[in-house]
């Protein structure tokens, strides 16, 4: 199958080292497979995965479309982040395909999608929205209230241009289904991580340490809940004294100034990294006697964090929200969002007197993984999908159909969602 | 060639553009033509549904089909290579209706948008149409004022003019057709309860509703004319409606503002029958000419009260109204050979 695959490729994304294991997997398969690059062009100068295949950069139209006209399908890969997505988005709408769908909550890639299509943008938040409220926006983009941000992910506007969607969990699947005008299927993220540079490192943790080491990794921000880990450890002794708290990953000034005050506040032994090579974080990794992978609100359809932190073995935190609360309840430790403070502490407190049997815990971890996040199996979810977009050719010609209709005629919005009207075509929902 | 006619279909509901397609399609095949009807239900309560079912038209895939002549709003919607309108009307409440308040979409927003797709959908049809034609003077001039389209007037012939012979007049003033609101049937009533002469009228057609039947058999107890007024309120077989108008002093027809000539006029000039109308019924104006084919009177009960008596009284004015009638009909030379000459050239 020809497969043309939209993705960002900078080392600084996750979903661009993911996209390198898949699709060095659909080549493995014998596929032909195109990759589009995907992030703006600032930052074409960026280090890059080495793909196996020709890559093409998104803003060289005349070739790209003239890979699309002669492809079977096309993939995009689609996050919550502008800066990586702005290509994908420059042909979604007209070249549609199978949407990988890595966060429900796309507001960041809307927002900067925005920016330049502002007058498009408004139709779309009043199409799926209809909300007065915000008439000013993007333009005022402050006003964008946080309680609006939490109800309207956005994910409606991406999946409503798809031919069909894989998503990583049924967490806020209701939002897809929604507004997927083709198949919708669930697949668990695959385990990505290359086991040889584990192997190498792993007996790193055997030497022996004054404390514990704790770590955070992924792109530092607000919602990885480093505050309330900081606090937790900060308000016992104990922790104090035994604890050593890493963050790895690309930080803000602004965050990493808050997070060093409140350290210091609280006297914690706190290290921050900042952004590591692909061999250092994963030394790094390695070296953690636990990785704290909290997240709220939880904005992903799943977590490649937590895969790789559980394929490490390493006990783990997650918030029992979300996606986060279908793990199984014997392999991570789940901290409660209304308790959160006094969890963690409970938590790291049996990690430093040795309540937590670690070498079970790594055993039944990997098991899982590899049981559950198998990359084969997600490539096989992945031609399921194309093989229910190929039944459902037909319905979604239908449905298009009348789409262009709706737009020639300028059909009022309001009248389109009138469920009145909805029943009238029916017909679509099988 | 196989050409198909389509028209919109409302339930047990016959009128006078289910006649037309009927002869429209019986002609064609007199003319060496395969032909077939094809009808749409469509309804326009509640507005809001009228989108839907615009939609559901312009969705219909034709295959095996030459040629289509499509008569009304939305089935003018369907999508075919050589697609002939002829144009009996458009969804007036979108339009004129819509202008002087007589509209089912409301004065609103969402009203004015709904209107919008309506005329953005009907310019669709009507540029990849190959030719437009439309029933009468007035439908052309709508279609001008509100989608900027040109069109040819082409009236339609009368259906089986044989059996509109005339003949001897008898004591009763005719009025024909489909029983409803805007055919105003009631006003007639008030018309009669108010003439000085003891004027007698034979009121037939199929009303639309139960409503509309009650609603006129109510008036006619209230008004106390059941010695003057015979209602004959059902489908008339042809002959008998042929019957009817052909013993008739005259035919009165008031509908409000037409868009065609209605074939009641037609068939009644046919017949050579005295006209009788009011200002305010559109298309028919064109062929009821004011003391030459008939009498003009204003859209109210004692101008009406005044026609009626005039005719009435002056048999002689009747039958020479009739005659004058007849021979301006005869003069437009509206044929269905050449009708069909036209629709499938």
């Amino acid at each position: 199958m020809r497969i043309v695959f939209f993705t960002p490729i900078v080392q600084s994304s996750a979903i661009a080292k993911y996209s390198l294991y898949l699709v060095d997997e659909l080549i493995k398969k014998g596929h032909d497979v195109i990759v589009i690059r995907t992030e703006l062009e600032e930052y074409f100068q960026k280090p890059t995965y080495k793909f196996n295949t020709l890559w093409i950069d998104w803003n060289k139209k005349f070739i790209v479309e003239d890979k699309i006209v002669n492809s079977d399908i096309l993939i995009y890969q689609i996050g919550d982040c502008y800066l990586y997505h702005k290509g994908a988005l420059e042909y979604l709408k007209k070249y549609r395909g199978i949407i990988i769908l890595h966060d429900y909550y796309l507001k960041n890639l809307f927002n900067g999608w925005a920016l330049e299509n502002q007058k498009e943008s408004l139709e779309i938040l009043k199409f799926f929205y209809s909300d007065k409220e915000h008439q000013d926006y993007p333009s005022d983009s402050t006003k964008f209230k946080d309680d609006y941000s939490e109800q309207h992910y956005l994910t409606e506007w991406i999946c409503s241009m798809s031919l069909g969607v894989l998503t990583h969990s049924s967490q806020l699947i209701q939002k897809v289904l929604d507004s997927a005008p083709g198949p919708v299927v669930v697949s668990k993220l695959p385990y990505l991580m290359n086991e040889g540079s584990i192997s190498n490192n792993i007996s790193i943790n055997k030497i022996e340490k004054s404390k514990l080491d704790l770590l955070t990794f992924g792109n530092i921000n607000i919602n990885k809940r480093v505050k309330s880990v900081i606090s937790a450890i900060g308000k016992n002794y104990k922790l104090k004294n035994n604890i050593r708290y890493h963050l790895a990953g690309e930080i803000t000034s602004n965050i990493k100034e808050e997070v060093l005050c409140l350290a210091k506040q609280y006297n914690i032994d706190l290290v921050i990294h900042g952004y590591l090579d692909d061999e250092s974080l994963i030394k790094l990794k390695c070296e953690a006697d636990a990785i704290s992978c909290l997240r709220f609100p939880v904005l992903e359809a799943a977590s490649a964090t937590v895969i790789e932190s559980m394929f490490l073995g390493k006990p783990i935190i997650v918030t029992d929200h979300g996606h986060y609360s279908e793990l199984p309840d014997d392999l991570v430790f789940k901290i409660s969002i209304n308790n959160e403070v006094d969890d963690i502490e409970n938590f790291l407190l049996m990690l430093i007197q040795k309540k937590i049997n670690a070498q079970i815990i790594c055993n039944k971890l990997r098991e899982y993984v590899l049981y559950n996040h198998s990359l084969s199996n997600y490539v096989e979810d992945i031609f399921l999908l194309i093989d229910l977009v190929n039944q459902s050719k037909s319905i979604f010609k239908s449905v298009s159909y009348f789409n262009m209709l709706i737009y020639r005629w300028e059909v009022p919005p309001e009248l389109i969602k009138d469920s009145h009207f909805i029943s009238k075509i029916k017909i679509f929902n099988n | 060639m196989k050409v198909l006619v389509i028209n919109n279909m409302a339930p047990f509901v016959w009128g006078g553009a289910e006649e037309l397609a009927e002869n429209l399609k019986q002609n064609l095949i007199i003319h060496g033509h395969e032909a077939e009807i094809l009808r749409i239900p469509f309804k326009y309560e509640p507005a809001n549904d009228i989108i839907s079912q615009m939609m559901m038209v312009r969705a219909f895939e034709l295959t095996n089909v030459d040629h289509v002549i499509a008569l009304k709003f939305p089935v003018y919607l369907i999508r075919h290579p050589k697609k002939t309108i002829w144009l009996l009307h458009q969804y007036r409440q979108a339009y004129d209706l819509f202008d002087v308040g007589l509209s089912n979409i409301p004065n609103s927003d969402n009203g004015l948008k709904l209107k919008k797709s309506i005329k953005n959908a009907d310019n669709e049809a009507f540029i990849e149409s190959r030719a437009i034609y439309t029933n009468s003077k007035v439908t052309q001039d709508r279609l001008f004022k509100y989608n900027n389209i040109k069109s040819t007037v082409l009236l339609p012939p009368v259906n089986n003019p044989e059996i509109f012979t005339g003949g001897i007049m008898d004591d009763y003033i005719f009025a024909g057709g489909r029983i409803n609101g805007m055919k105003r049937q009631c006003l007639l009533l008030e018309a009669l309860s108010k003439t000085k002469k003891r004027v007698k009228m034979i009121i037939a057609g199929p009303p639309d509703s139960d409503a509309d039947r009650n609603t006129l058999i109510l008036l006619l107890e209230k008004l106390n004319l059941k010695d003057r007024v015979k209602l004959d309120l059902r489908f008339l077989p042809r002959q008998e409606y042929a019957n009817y108008l052909n013993k008739s002093l005259a035919s009165i027809y008031i509908p409000l503002d037409e868009d065609s000539l209605g074939y009641v006029m037609m068939e009644s000039a046919t017949a050579g029958k005295a006209l009788l109308t009011t200002s305010d019924s559109g298309g028919l104006l064109h062929l009821v000419k004011h003391k030459e084919t008939g009498l003009i009177s204003e859209p109210n009960a004692e101008s009406i009260a005044e026609i009626l008596d005039v005719i009435w009284e002056d048999k002689k004015k009747a039958l020479l109204y009739g005659e004058q009638a007849r021979e301006y009909w005869n003069s437009l030379n509206i044929t269905w050979n050449n009708v069909i000459k036209v629709l499938v050239k």
